[in-house]
């Protein structure tokens, strides 16, 4: 045998159209044969809180395949907006049959996208009707939980006398300023509904909201996503002890780790605490190619059955209210209801409107 | 020279033919919308002013680089001394690691005052991500140019100095504007570690578009300054590639034992540092995935999860198939991008500038809308993912095995060549016989950096893969992203190793080459 050019050169050839035929056979040997399928678009944490979330998605998705006789196909994106913009990218030719994970700001976006279909599950009844209003009164998207922005913070590190009854001003303070990690809007989901609060409170009060960012980017951290500002929060060297996270992070620290140095704070105005909701949903996608089951599945989800899960495992409220609250929600979150809430204040059709006009302004003062 | 068969030049456009339509094909609905969308991307200050940074940042940064990696790549490529291979694998590690560690690291030392925050923690970072990256490929180019003119300098009492300016940069110049550009388009389209360490004030125009695509979902004006992008990057190619000609050597370097002067001493000295700072985070990575913060006790066990082949709902498969995806893709990355990097340097000069510009046009192609094109596609055309994802590794990494066989074979006699067609091989024969031989170190070089571009990659695969074909990268992403920290180091470390067994392996077909050449 001669090691001539051609040999040398068909030999490689020859590897790499064998790799890939094998590699498409092992491939195909996942191919599930199910006629009867079901395929979910979402976020790629949703149900991953838990203390054992195999058994969580195990329950969640093994139920309704069994109950059904079906196999369901999960699709998990970085976040809801990227599985929105897949939605998006596949229009003409849907994949998809349920999107799980559309939130009040996304909302508008999706509608305005032309990607999903109105659809009132039997048991919408069990779904408070404030909170259908609050995400979407044309029911392209379902409520399934909601749960507040709040500022967490670590008791050791930071002083509770100083974060009782505060104000957004308060945090223009350098010594508390310095020591806050914020979310960059125009990149985290969780920066958005940050950004919206502070619009709602300084609309209240009939000031101009980006007086507020022109001041404290000087001092506070600006993450690009929750993950990373939740990094700088925990890691004690990089001393900021003040992270802008949900209202349940408590009662999970107390529930994993029976620890109550971490803290959550809302704003004061008037004697009262302000706070921000943030509620997701769950939607028919437009065009879904197996439409009877997603119907089906989007009942199944906003049952009880799936809700119980919701608290320990997504950390947010079960939308539906004839779930149980577990005793550690009653003792270390902040109950949503029992707060005044900005949504009210910001109207959703300002919302639709002046989002991005938002998000540009917010770009210029703290970008430039 | 005038002697070019039919043959050869038709072998060379399968490559640019290849590169250029499989680039095209995800494109298209980036220059759709681009094109007519790019009067308004230019008008808007946001894009603007991150166009700006991008271009200073990523032109400070692969300077940086180069300067960095030049002292390194001499000692390497001159000297032979015990552990030079080890010091070689220590120095490359940061380009094979996730870019979120890195920028992690450094975001630690800004907060701890070493680096300062803000811009120059970013060039920090870039320069920290890359420089061995440069080295290597420098190294690779100066190991086929031959030590006697250096030796004739020596003689006539040059000092080193004199010896680095007259005689070894021009040598490595076709080199340096490799290395630089590629670092370049690196820097400029770099996503992870500006989003963390810059923040919302210096922003790269990749962090721009994502932003443009994702939050504001204005598909227009995000292609407008994808297409901005695109075109900056394209420029300084240009001018890169169409500059200096090569240095010829009529024989391969031999390596010799490194002299004890001081000057050497301080070589070697400044090499060991280097190598220190290298392997920083990556101890860091490891102590982290060995210790569990919660229990506060050390374990191997974080290892034999992320191997396991039980089904974890988490990832939607097993992690061992993770493992066996990305083995994949990596090894069909450097396999494909060799052959097609091969067939190019074969071509005639034309063909071989053309291949180079077009081949880093895809690095150059802001990420978040490449991956949207072809999941387009897929979707229109039913197309399984494993080959979209195939498809989207070869269009990165073929820039690195272009590069590093055009380095190295630019540095080779065209004598060789020749004298070796006029014994009666085609152009091909004479590339594969004579050529390709000598330039072995360029080639390991290339498919390298393709298996650890391959390996490393995270935004196109996350959005084109399932869970039966996603990668180490992506299962990464999933553990990081429900904050079981240990299962995500513990994948980078894994990356890391799997990256160095393959230098390793490198090493051995170098020297069982060597031998059979004897």
């Amino acid at each position: 045998m001669k090691w001539t050019a051609r040999f040398i050169l068909t030999l490689t050839i020859v590897v790499i159209v064998i790799l890939l035929i094998s590699y498409g056979v092992y491939q195909s040997m996942f191919k599930k044969v199910a006629e009867n399928k079901i395929v979910i678009y979402t976020y790629e944490s949703l149900l991953k809180w838990g203390t054992d979330p195999n058994a969580t998605l195990q329950a969640v998705y093994g139920g309704f395949e069994e109950k059904y006789g079906c196999k369901v196909e999960i699709r998990e994106f970085d976040d809801a907006r990227t599985a929105l913009l897949a939605l998006m990218q596949e229009k003409d030719s849907p994949k998809a049959d349920v999107i799980i994970g559309i939130d009040n700001i996304l909302i508008h976006e999706a509608i305005n996208a032309d990607v999903l279909e109105p659809f009132i599950p039997p048991n919408v009844n069990d779904i408070p009707e404030w909170l259908i209003n609050s995400l979407d009164p044309t029911h392209y998207v379902i409520p399934y939980d909601y749960g507040l922005i709040a500022f967490v913070y670590d008791s050791k590190r930071f002083s509770q006398e100083k974060m009782a009854g505060l104000t957004f001003e308060d945090l223009l303070n350098p010594e508390i300023a310095s020591k806050l990690v914020l979310e960059d809007p125009t990149i985290s989901s969780t920066g958005i509904n940050f950004l919206l609060w502070q619009i709602a409170a300084y609309k209240m009060q009939g000031k101009d909201w980006t007086t507020w960012w022109a001041s404290i980017k000087e001092s506070a951290l600006i993450a690009g996503s929750w993950g990373d500002a939740y990094d700088i929060f925990l890691d004690e060297a990089q001393k900021r002890p003040i992270v802008v996270s949900y209202g349940t992070d408590p009662a999970y620290s107390y529930h994993f780790y029976q620890e109550t140095r971490y803290k959550a704070a809302l704003v004061e105005y008037g004697g009262k605490e302000w706070a921000w909701l943030q509620i997701e949903g769950i939607g028919l996608v437009k065009g879904a190619p197996h439409k009877g089951l997603a119907k089906k599945f989007i009942e199944y989800f906003l049952s009880p059955e799936v809700q119980k899960y919701i608290p320990l495992n997504n950390w947010m409220y079960p939308a539906n209210s004839k779930t149980d609250l577990p005793d550690v929600y009653k003792k270390y979150a902040i109950n949503p209801l029992k707060v005044n809430l900005m949504n009210e204040i910001l109207t959703q059709q300002e919302i639709k409107e002046n989002l991005k006009s938002w998000l540009n302004a917010w770009r210029e003062i703290v970008g430039g | 020279m005038s002697r070019r068969g039919p043959v050869v030049s038709k072998l060379g456009i399968i490559s640019l033919a290849l590169m250029l339509g499989l680039w095209g094909v995800s494109s298209f609905g980036l220059l759709l919308h681009g094109i007519p969308s790019l009067p308004e991307a230019i008008e808007d200050r946001a894009i603007r002013r991150a166009f700006k940074f991008s271009f200073a940042q990523a032109f400070a940064s692969a300077l940086l680089s180069i300067v960095l990696a030049i002292p390194m790549a001499y000692l390497d490529a001159t000297y032979d001394f015990n552990g030079r291979k080890v010091l070689k694998a220590v120095v490359t590690m940061p380009f094979t690691l996730p870019t979120i560690s890195v920028a992690l690291s450094f975001l630690l030392l800004s907060r701890k005052g070493i680096v300062p925050p803000g811009w120059p923690s970013i060039i920090a970072a870039h320069t920290y991500f890359n420089f061995g990256m440069c080295s290597q490929i420098l190294s690779a180019t100066l190991a086929s140019i031959s030590t006697d003119v250096e030796e004739a300098a020596d003689t006539l009492g040059a000092s080193y100095w004199l010896k680095l300016k007259a005689i070894v940069l021009p040598l490595v110049m076709k080199g340096i504007l490799y290395s630089f550009t590629l670092t370049f388009v690196l820097c400029f389209t770099s996503f992870a570690i500006p989003l963390l360490l810059g923040g919302p004030r210096y922003r790269t125009l990749e962090v721009e578009i994502y932003s443009l695509y994702k939050v504001f979902l204005d598909r227009k004006l995000a292609s407008g300054a994808a297409i901005l992008q695109l075109a900056a990057t394209g420029l300084i190619s240009i001018i890169a590639l169409r500059s200096w000609p090569a240095a010829r050597s009529k024989e391969a370097r031999l390596r010799r034992g490194i002299p004890k002067d001081p000057f050497h001493i301080a070589l070697l000295a400044y090499y060991c540092i280097m190598a220190c700072l290298a392997l920083y985070p990556v101890v860091y990575l490891a102590f982290r995935s060995l210790f569990n913060p919660i229990t506060d006790e050390f374990s191997l066990g974080v290892y034999i999860k992320v191997l396991s082949r039980i089904f974890d709902p988490s990832l939607g498969s097993s992690p061992l198939s993770s493992l066996i995806n990305s083995l994949f893709f990596a090894i069909m990355t450097s396999l494909t991008t060799l052959v097609a990097a091969s067939l190019l340097i074969s071509s005639t000069h034309r063909i071989k500038s053309l291949g180079m510009l077009i081949s880093l046009l895809p690095l150059g192609t802001s990420s978040i809308s490449l991956a949207l094109g072809l999941y387009s596609i897929g979707s229109k055309f039913q197309v399984p993912g494993w080959i979209l994802i195939t498809f989207s590794h070869f269009l990165i990494s073929a820039p690195f095995a272009f590069r590093s066989l055009e380095a190295g074979a630019s540095a080779i006699d065209p004598v060789f060549v020749e004298a070796a067609e006029t014994l009666g091989l085609d152009r091909l024969g004479a590339t594969f016989k004579v050529l390709l031989p000598l330039i072995l170190p360029s080639i390991l070089v290339g498919g390298f950096y393709a298996f650890a571009m391959s390996i490393s990659e995270t935004s196109a695969v996350a959005l084109l893969s399932t869970p039966e074909t996603q990668t180490l990268t992506v299962a990464a992403l999933k553990y990081s992203g429900v904050r079981r920290f240990q299962e995500a180091t513990a994948i980078s470390v894994i990356v890391c190793l799997l990256t160095w067994a393959l230098l390793g392996l490198q090493g051995l077909v170098e020297r069982w080459m060597k031998w059979a050449r004897r």
